[in-house]
């Protein structure tokens, strides 16, 4: 028998460390949600939980005068508020880690939340990628980063209010020690490989099905080919490239941490997270 | 015609900020410390931090201070532990907000420039550099107008646009008082290491009351993709209201109060007296003084454009 969800857990987090799939997968759903033929000027499905203007539109405050801590208070409702004003399943990607806001209520509340897809990418991988993201080559900073349990993004006077991402087995294992929240977890790597099963488990998962469905997906999987992706950025840019990087679609190979990074980076790595690398098959 | 769009009378320090609205005696709006509910009666809107009706107005913030705004003539306040200066802040901020739509006014999201009787404001969501732009501005010698809100009287008789000031003073972060040699003054918060300050800007207008020229909406998509570092471009009709909806300050309130109905029809006026650009740009520090320089210049070719009676220049 399938899980029974209240009426307002209508949140689906996307939920990922930096650089692991995350926009690719938000492309995906939003091709595989298209309700008719037209598949040029797709958008990623949903906002990011980080989003400053969304915070000071619905509560009326502005963000920035308030501290990163004060911000968190704040968060569960909001997600509740979305979730209320939702008329079907609201995606929303997120960096965070799943943690406590502050008042001992987790920063994801359970009763707007209909389940979380956790990406997840080899840490050796995203080490690289993350650099080239912030428009550096520095790995060595990047990796000292993921490293860090208590590791956050943006905040403060930056556009995006703060993340606390944590660690990458960190971040990995706050979302999978909590009970709470439904998880679909897909590798990043799977989904390279079989990009079309991944995609079906995350239909499944949010309870996509019928007959169209397998046309539906073909079509997803081919408009978000990584090629086309950077014909596309290459054409008309895109939205979310940070100005600092080169581009945003700049390689999505596996394997690129093990050809770039120095040894030493990769056995700090390892020697971090090297349990939880053994365990989803990277170690 | 006053050079406030109403006085105000207070119990506690707020500064610079909004000293043109101060008086001793005869005010039109009277803060005082005390007694604040929990709730209102009613709310149109309701959120983690505010609730509010036709008539009222209820503000909590997360460091305890809070806040009611009723009828457009009293604003009760109860800080808490925090000092005036964090009760300011929000009062000045939300609250005044409030306060300026149950008062009939269209308070937007912005900060502006004066040049010679005109006022280019610039608006966009938090962290567009609205602030900032107009602190380097005032920096290049501009006259610096307003600071996150200008208020505008949409029932004042004439042709143009009667806009009015809400703070006198900027608030910063740390890294863009370094960029617009801005005075700075104390943290806006009393919590150690909380970088954003007030700051006195360059070249203070002491007017508060001006003819609104321009309302230019504050992009950074540029170089996402890869267009020109700097571009201005008119906008009109639909899109222009659409992007002046997201401009207002604080669209909720003004849902609540106001109901939608009226803020359209107000924004419809608006944007016949008023043009209304977007200027997109990246927001890379190196790259911060040429799109101040830009901007600065088509201010000028505004102005010559405007006094040969063709104020469009795009």
């Amino acid at each position: 028998m399938g899980l029974q969800r209240k009426p307002d857990q209508k949140i689906c987090w996307l939920a990922s460390y930096p650089k692991s799939g995350n926009t690719w997968t938000r492309l995906l759903l939003a091709h595989l949600l298209r309700d008719h033929d037209d598949h040029t000027e797709i958008d990623p499905v949903g906002s990011i939980s980080s989003n400053r203007p969304t915070f000071d539109h619905i509560t009326g405050l502005s963000s920035s005068d308030l501290t990163d801590d004060e911000v968190d208070l704040l968060r569960p409702e909001i997600s509740r508020m979305i979730a209320s004003n939702a008329d079907k399943i609201e995606f929303i990607k997120t960096h965070d880690s799943y943690y406590d806001c502050g008042n001992g209520e987790p920063i994801f509340p359970l009763d707007c939340s209909y389940g979380a897809i956790y990406l997840v990418r080899n840490p050796l991988d995203i080490a690289v990628s993350y650099a080239y993201h912030q428009g550096h080559q520095d790995f060595a900073k990047v990796v000292r980063r993921m490293n860090c349990p208590t590791h956050s993004i943006a905040g403060g006077s930056h556009t995006q209010i703060r993340q606390k991402v944590s660690s990458w087995s960190g971040h990995y294992r706050s979302w999978h020690d909590q009970s709470d929240i439904p998880v679909l977890t897909i590798r990043y790597e799977d989904m390279v490989e079989n990009t079309a099963g991944c995609l079906l488990e995350m239909a499944t998962f949010i309870g996509l099905s019928g007959e169209g469905l397998p046309q539906r997906i073909k079509t997803a999987v081919e408009q978000t080919r990584f090629h086309k992706l950077q014909e596309n950025e290459q054409s008309t840019g895109f939205k979310e490239k940070p100005e600092r990087a080169a581009r945003f679609f700049r390689s999505g190979r596996t394997g690129e941490g093990v050809e770039s990074l120095d040894i030493d980076l990769q056995r700090a790595l390892l020697k971090k997270h090297q349990q939880l690398m053994r365990e989803l098959g990277y170690a | 015609m006053s050079a406030v769009p109403f006085t105000v009378s207070v119990d506690l320090n707020l500064g610079n900020r909004i000293a043109p609205f101060l008086v001793e005696t005869g005010q039109d709006v009277t803060v005082r410390k005390g007694a604040v509910p929990t709730e209102i009666l009613e709310p149109v809107e309701v959120s983690p931090a505010f609730s509010a009706s036709k008539s009222q107005f209820l503000l909590k913030v997360p460091n305890g201070v809070r806040i009611l705004v009723s009828d457009g003539a009293t604003i009760t306040y109860d800080g808490g532990k925090a000092s005036d200066r964090e009760i300011a802040l929000f009062l000045l901020g939300s609250a005044w907000g409030a306060l300026c739509y149950q008062r009939g006014l269209l308070p937007l999201h912005a900060s502006a420039i004066l040049h010679q009787g005109s006022v280019h404001a610039f608006t966009g969501p938090s962290g567009a550099g609205k602030s900032t732009l107009t602190a380097a501005l005032a920096k290049c010698g501009r006259h610096f107008f307003t600071d996150d809100i200008l208020i505008i009287d949409p029932e004042a008789p004439g042709t143009g646009t009667i806009c009015y000031s809400g703070q006198k003073d900027l608030k910063l972060w740390k890294d863009a008082l370094v960029l617009t040699q801005a005075k700075k003054k104390l943290a806006i918060r009393d919590v150690e290491g909380f970088e954003k300050f007030f700051a006195a800007p360059a070249n203070l207008s002491t007017e508060s009351r001006g003819t609104l020229a321009s309302l230019t909406i504050l992009k950074n998509d540029a170089t996402r993709l890869d267009r020109r570092l700097s571009t201005i471009e008119k906008i009109d009709g639909a899109k222009s209201i659409h992007e002046l909806r997201n401009s207002v300050y604080r669209p909720r309130f003004a849902h609540a109060i106001w109901g939608k109905q009226k803020l359209f029809m107000s924004l419809a006026q608006l944007i016949k007296n008023v043009e209304v650009h977007e200027f997109n740009r990246t927001k890379v520090t190196a790259h911060f003084e040429d799109s101040v320089s830009y901007m600065d210049a088509w201010i000028e070719r505004w102005r010559m454009a405007s006094a040969n009676g063709n104020a469009s220049e795009d």
